[in-house]
């Protein structure tokens, strides 16, 4: 990473921030207010499409949309575009939408009859009511509309009603102004109510356009009137789905490029932006930057301070990418630090597949990843996926190597070839486990001397690790005479083993060499190796458990299969139930088991966290 | 039937795998309570609260080293 300052004349300023975010290589690095220069203000076109945007969200929250999807096609609107289309389709909708929300207000009205009381208690001028030249309507409108009536008659009489959220409009209208009227009460979605219950309460004939009202009738055509309309929102949603995902993209994309000059330092002349831009790429992003601007905008690097660091750029190969996942989860290792990506990658499925082992279960569980892998195709779970699927080849290793079909070792009457047989050769297996300990505790205390001679000196990195790998032999000598280590191993071991005189001595060098490096600290560590080696027993451990829980499983179905038609349904129900919940177990135990060898014994050897991820501005989350 | 002594010995084994799984667990659950408390405030712990809750672990597995040592004294 290199740390890089833009300075742009304030009228390139949004052509600068359009071309930094296509080109997702710089990291903003937030300005904070100094006497020298403001912070810069958003731009002012942010302001109208928040506006857009409110619209936006409202149209897709009534016909339900979801924005987090991420599959649709990508078509380009320009911003202006999108704001017209998408004030059109609020207008579109949002009537449609009152409709739909005021129709289901008067249903359970119409239906139970609430509006007589308020319609007993209106007050109206008989002799007005008797009158030929005048019309009378009552009903239900969504609001009062005495102030548009107003401005078409001067003569007329209103009386309203709030009836559960709605009005209950009772008006008399000069006949001429009829057509005036009508169209008035349309627009408020007049509903009339049965003219007989207007007879009723006070005497005249009152009803849109004298039309008889048959509420049954009527509620059924509100009825299918929001069925409709909620058919036509549903249909807008797969029409325009791709246009509204699309709009919302941009809409975001322009908003963020809007409110970037805050974190930018200001003058009345000039912006300045600083940020981090991987080496690679510098070259690029100033020249783009120079070019698009007639070389008018200033681009440099800024040279950095003592102890100062860039954020984190990982790089690996594309196979290896998904256990980055890892880190991410744990914490990124610092700006100097090595990236153990690469190496888990390989140890990651390995140690999983040493637990599970088992050739049926490593197929079982690679189909159902692959497949579970085609409905994520990105993000977190999509690495997740990734490295199960690694894991799962491991487990199909290893099932080879143990020579074992979901827990069965013999398969219709043939053994099956194996190296090492889990389910009976347990001390053996607990000997090869310790053996992978130490050799991977050995390899993370390599790393971690190249790291500390790489960052301090070859001084500290004699001291604090080449005095942890200069125990091992000794550690290896007192597991063989604990009787931990046993059988061939140890067989192979023992010559190789300096005698137990000089090894002794190994240790004593260093024990002193720890006990240089860390101080009195170092001499209660000590054993802590010893514990981090034993730690690698769960390699045996929980493979142990998987193997035995299948036997179990497969003992218990043999011995129902030979009792009948009863017992050999209920047998194929117990191995298949037996062995889901095996795979289960199987999955979340060595993941867990895996990630912590790494995460505690492995990484406390070299590893030191803490970095920041980079986050180039562009870059979609 | 087994002999007395090398019944006492399954029983030893089992007491060792035993009483260190329960060691283990009643110091996982006072770290996991605290680790999910602190992960609900702060999702990125996930990594640090994992590693503290499965350090008692390394119990069980002592326990079971153990316990394989004391089978092979019976064998």
């Amino acid at each position: 990473m290199v740390k890089v300052g833009v300075v742009t004349p304030n009228s390139l300023l949004t052509k600068v921030i359009d071309k930094l975010y296509d080109l997702q290589a710089l990291q903003i690095e937030e300005y904070t207010k100094s006497d020298e220069f403001d912070i810069g203000n958003p731009l002012v076109k942010g302001e109208e499409l928040s506006d857009t945007i409110v619209k936006l969200k409202s149209i897709a929250s009534h016909i339900g949309l979801e924005f987090y999807r991420d599959d649709f096609k990508r078509r380009h609107y320009t911003s202006e575009q999108i704001k017209i289309s998408i004030n059109r389709f609020y207008e579109n909708i949002k009537k449609r939408i009152d409709k739909i929300d005021y129709t289901q207000k008067i249903l359970p009205i119409l239906k139970k009859k609430t509006y007589k009381k308020a319609l007993e208690e209106i007050k109206i001028e008989t002799n007005r009511a008797k009158d030929k030249d005048s019309i009378h309507f009552c009903g239900l409108t969504k609001k009062d509309v005495q102030k548009q009536i107003s401005e078409i008659s001067e003569t007329y009489n209103i009386t309203t009603r709030d009836v559960d959220g709605v009005k209950l409009t009772l008006l008399f209208m000069p006949k001429s102004k009829k057509d005036e009227a009508i169209e008035i009460l349309d627009e408020n979605l007049f509903t009339p109510i049965p003219a007989a219950d207007v007879k009723k309460a006070h005497d005249i004939d009152a009803s849109y356009i004298g039309e008889k009202v048959n509420l049954a009738e009527l509620s059924k055509e509100l009825k299918s009137d929001v069925e409709n309309l909620k058919e036509y929102l549903t249909d807008l949603k797969y029409q325009y789905e791709d246009f509204l995902l699309n709009s919302n993209e941009k809409l975001e994309e322009e908003v963020e490029k809007a409110v970037s000059p805050v974190k930018f330092a200001a003058s009345k002349q000039v912006h300045v932006i600083n940020g981090w831009v991987p080496e690679k790429k510098f070259n690029h992003v100033k020249e783009t930057l120079e070019d698009e601007t007639n070389n008018k905008v200033y681009v440099h690097k800024i040279p950095l301070k003592k102890n100062e660091t860039g954020p984190i750029l990982l790089k690996n190969p594309v196979f290896a990418k998904p256990f980055q996942f890892l880190l991410d989860l744990f914490s990124l290792p610092n700006y100097s630090g090595f990236d153990p990506t690469l190496l888990m990658w390989i140890t990651f499925p390995l140690f999983f597949g040493f637990m599970l082992g088992d050739i049926g279960y490593g197929v079982v569980t690679l189909i159902f990843f692959v497949l579970m892998r085609i409905k994520f195709k990105k993000g977190a779970m999509n690495s997740l996926l990734n490295i199960l699927i690694w894991s799962s080849l491991g487990t199909i290793l290893f099932g080879a190597l143990f020579g074992e079909v979901f827990g069965e070792e013999v398969l219709f009457g043939h053994k099956l070839p194996h190296i090492l047989s889990r389910a009976h050769q347990i001390t053996d297996l607990l000997s090869i486990s310790l053996l992978i300990g130490m050799a991977h505790l050995v390899f993370g205390l390599i790393l971690g001397f190249i790291q500390v001679a790489k960052d301090h000196d070859l001084k500290h990195a004699v001291e604090e690790k080449l005095g942890w790998i200069l125990l091992m032999p000794f550690i290896m000598w007192l597991l063989i005479q604990l009787g931990v280590i046993t059988g061939f191993v140890a067989g192979g071991i023992i010559p190789m083993l300096p005698p137990p005189l000089y090894t002794g001595i190994i240790a004593g060098v260093g024990a002193v060499l720890i006990i240089l490096g860390e101080g009195v600290i170092g001499v209660i560590e000590l054993p802590a190796i010893l514990s981090n080696i034993l730690s690698y027993a769960r390699l045996m451990a929980v493979g142990l458990a998987s193997v035995e829980l299948a036997l179990i499983v497969n003992q218990m179905a043999k011995e129902m299969f030979s009792s009948g038609i009863v017992g050999i349904i209920g047998g194929v129900l117990l191995l298949l139930i037996g062995h889901l919940i095996n795979i289960m177990l199987g999955i979340l135990g060595p993941f867990l088991h895996s990630l912590r060898l790494h995460y505690v014994e492995w990484f406390g050897k070299f590893y030191e966290g803490g970095g920041q991820r980079f986050m180039p501005f562009g870059e979609k989350t | 039937m087994v002999d007395v002594g090398t019944g006492l010995l399954g029983v030893g084994a089992a007491l060792s795998v035993g009483l260190s799984a329960l060691a283990a667990g009643i110091a996982e659950k006072s770290i996991g309570a605290a680790a999910i408390g602190a992960m609900a405030e702060k999702e990125e712990l996930f990594g640090k609260g994992l590693i503290l809750t499965v350090i008692p672990e390394s119990l069980v597995i002592f326990g079971l080293v153990i316990a394989i040592m004391i089978m092979q004294m019976a064998a």
